[in-house]
């Protein structure tokens, strides 16, 4: 089950970050010192409460927000020093929500990923449609690519906007939340996705608050609460109803955790 | 990286004799293109060369053809009177159409416009403001359309990013409008100061909208900016679809929203500003041409921004045709556009949705 630990990828650090410290208000920090290093083809699910800073951390990790002190490198180069176009093929987030104003194709709005392999004025060409449509193929998607987005539903569009990930290119997905609000059985199909992703070497970094599915996807977790990480370890750790009793102060037994896998 | 990384490997296009590439026929269907533009060009190409000869000598009607070898008033008229009129107004279109596709699509808001945002308010007061000061150099008149315009269009945004009311395309409306009163007060009073012998009639005329003042020596001055902000906005026509999506998606698509917002919109602001300055206040077509190509073409930026271009030049176009033929009198061509445009614009939230995804 631990993805991270098997494989020829687990050779060094890929995403890194040492003691970062976030704050929005000089009197209310958010993230204290965190430090975490994420391997070649490993998947890290980051749990805890509302308001712990897990969004934070995911926009930190990405490069949208600059953290008060600290460092993020990745693959040992400081994240500030690679160009926008540079980091976003390594690298794609996907927000929790998305809004939309415009009825796009799902074909064109997958190709928007392809944006950083293409020229920076140029059109998507025919192979951009190739790679756009082998990415709605991995998300199990493939004759999903004439119909609009707003014809799809909540666990469609998640999984398209998963597609467009993928047609980035890149090699690092941070997901906030890619499986919320969505029905067990678009959950499923969804973690199916991830985890046959992971298994292909791409590294994933997710929050949740569904400790099933941390377990399913397994590989490493870690809970974050009052601005610091309470506990990492091997997501089969997530068994440990103590700690989640802890993070959440509610009581956990294993057969009340609600589950469709 | 990529060949580190199986997927990526995958998805990247050099393993393509992997199986699971599409069959020659999915192909196609995914590589159906937009001729609309096409249609478009034909079109307005057709007519523009029937309003060459539609006026209202040697008497109202269709002009014939062959009067331009004999007749040298019908020639005078057809070469330096109508011909740069009729390019006049397709450079105004074309530009009205592609500043409103274009800002609708990274304000990820159909309902806006140019005009909407107080840049053609703020281009009309900075030309009123030019002739009231006794300005009349068309260069300096121009700059201080384009100023005013480029001012307005900040102002509408650096508003709405500070309303605590609504949404995120309510506030934009809403900015709009304040920035937009803001600027038609400010012209009333230039109105109100203005010498009622001399200069109120040039002002008044010119807030309604008007073809007449285009003359070749305008059209020169006026087209290098008009078709540097066309070839902005051209040029943008696929990154405008990913300034629609939201900013932090944006960001991980390798895109710097904030700085290629502005380049859009200061862009478009300069287009509107510069032709206002020649042809006054003409309303309402960057909001209904872009709405009208979206319901028949998609919202995809690399077809709706030319396509609104076009639609826009066609739309003008035939307006102003109407405008200088109909009556023997001049009707102001912005009277025509709002016109038509309030009116396709009613019919369009009665008859269908304005199309928000999600």
């Amino acid at each position: 089950m631990n993805r991270s630990m098997n494989g020829p990828m687990n050779d060094g650090s890929f995403l890194s970050a040492r003691d970062i410290s976030f704050r929005w208000r000089q009197d209310q920090p958010l993230l204290e010192d965190i430090s975490l290093d994420v391997a070649r083809g490993q998947t890290l699910a980051i749990l805890g409460p509302n308001g712990a800073g897990k969004t934070t951390l995911l926009s930190i990790l990405s490069g949208r927000l600059s953290p008060r002190a600290g460092s993020i490198s990745l693959n040992r180069r400081s994240l500030n020093s690679y160009s926008a176009r540079e980091r976003s093929q390594l690298i794609a987030f996907l927000p929790q929500l998305e809004k939309l104003a415009f009825n796009y194709r799902v074909m064109d709005f997958v190709l928007m990923g392809r944006t950083p392999r293409m020229e920076v004025l140029a059109l998507p060409g025919l192979e951009d449609e190739e790679a756009a449509l082998q990415a709605l193929s991995l998300c199990k998607l493939d004759s999903f690519s004439m119909r609009n987005i707003g014809e799809l539903s909540g666990g469609e569009f998640q999984l398209v906007r998963i597609a467009r990930c993928l047609a980035q290119g890149a090699s690092i997905l941070i997901l906030d939340e890619p499986a919320s609000m969505l029905d067990p059985a678009h959950s499923r199909h969804i973690a199916d996705v991830l985890a046959s992703l992971a298994d292909s070497g791409i590294t994933i970094i997710y929050t949740t608050h569904d400790i099933e599915l941390g377990l399913f996807l397994g590989g490493e977790a870690l809970i974050l609460s009052g601005g610091m990480i309470q506990w990492s370890g091997p997501a089969e750790g997530l068994h440990n109803t103590e700690i989640l009793t802890r993070t959440y102060g509610i009581s956990f037994s294993n057969k009340e955790i609600p589950s469709a896998f | 990286m990529k060949h580190e990384c199986p997927v990526s490997a995958m998805i990247d296009v050099s393993s393509s004799s992997d199986s699971h590439l599409p069959s020659n026929r999915t192909y196609r269907a995914i590589s159906q293109r937009s001729y609309l533009w096409f249609l478009l060009v034909i079109l307005l190409i057709a007519i523009a060369a029937l309003s060459l000869f539609i006026g209202r000598y040697p008497k109202p009607g269709i002009m014939n053809p062959a009067l331009l070898g004999t007749d040298s008033i019908a020639r005078q008229i057809v070469l330096n009177s109508r011909l740069p009129r009729i390019l006049g107004a397709i450079l105004l279109g074309l530009v009205l159409g592609g500043a409103g596709a274009s800002l609708q699509s990274i304000f990820s808001n159909p309902l806006i416009d140019a005009g909407f945002l107080g840049v053609s308010q703020g281009a009309a007061f900075g030309a009123a403001l030019a002739l009231v000061l006794g300005l009349r150099a068309y260069s300096v008149i121009a700059a201080l359309a384009f100023g005013m315009a480029v001012l307005a269009l900040a102002l509408s945004i650096w508003l709405s990013e500070r309303f605590r009311y609504g949404g995120q395309i309510l506030r934009l409306v809403l900015a709009g409008l304040a920035v937009s009163a803001f600027f038609s007060s400010l012209l009333s009073l230039m109105k109100y100061i203005a010498d009622p012998l001399h200069q109120l009639p040039d002002i008044v005329f010119w807030t309604m909208g008007s073809m007449v003042p285009m003359s070749w020596k305008r059209l020169e001055s006026a087209a290098p900016i008009a078709i540097l902000s066309l070839v902005v906005l051209y040029g943008m026509r696929w990154r405008v679809n990913l300034l629609s999506l939201d900013d932090a998606v944006a960001h991980s698509l390798g895109i710097r929203p904030s700085l290629e917002r502005r380049i859009v919109s200061v862009a478009a602001a300069a287009g509107v500003g510069v032709m206002t300055a020649v042809c006054g206040v003409v309303g309402w077509v960057g909001l209904i041409i872009p709405q009208i190509v979206r319901a028949v073409d998609g919202p995809d930026g690399r077809f709706v921004i030319p396509s609104s271009m076009l639609g826009g030049a066609i739309f003008v176009l035939i307006s102003d045709t109407i405008a200088r033929s109909v009556f023997s009198g001049e009707i102001p061509l912005g009277i025509i556009t709002s016109l038509l445009g309030a009116l396709s614009f009613a019919i369009l939230l009665t008859t269908r949705k304005v199309e928000l995804a999600r």
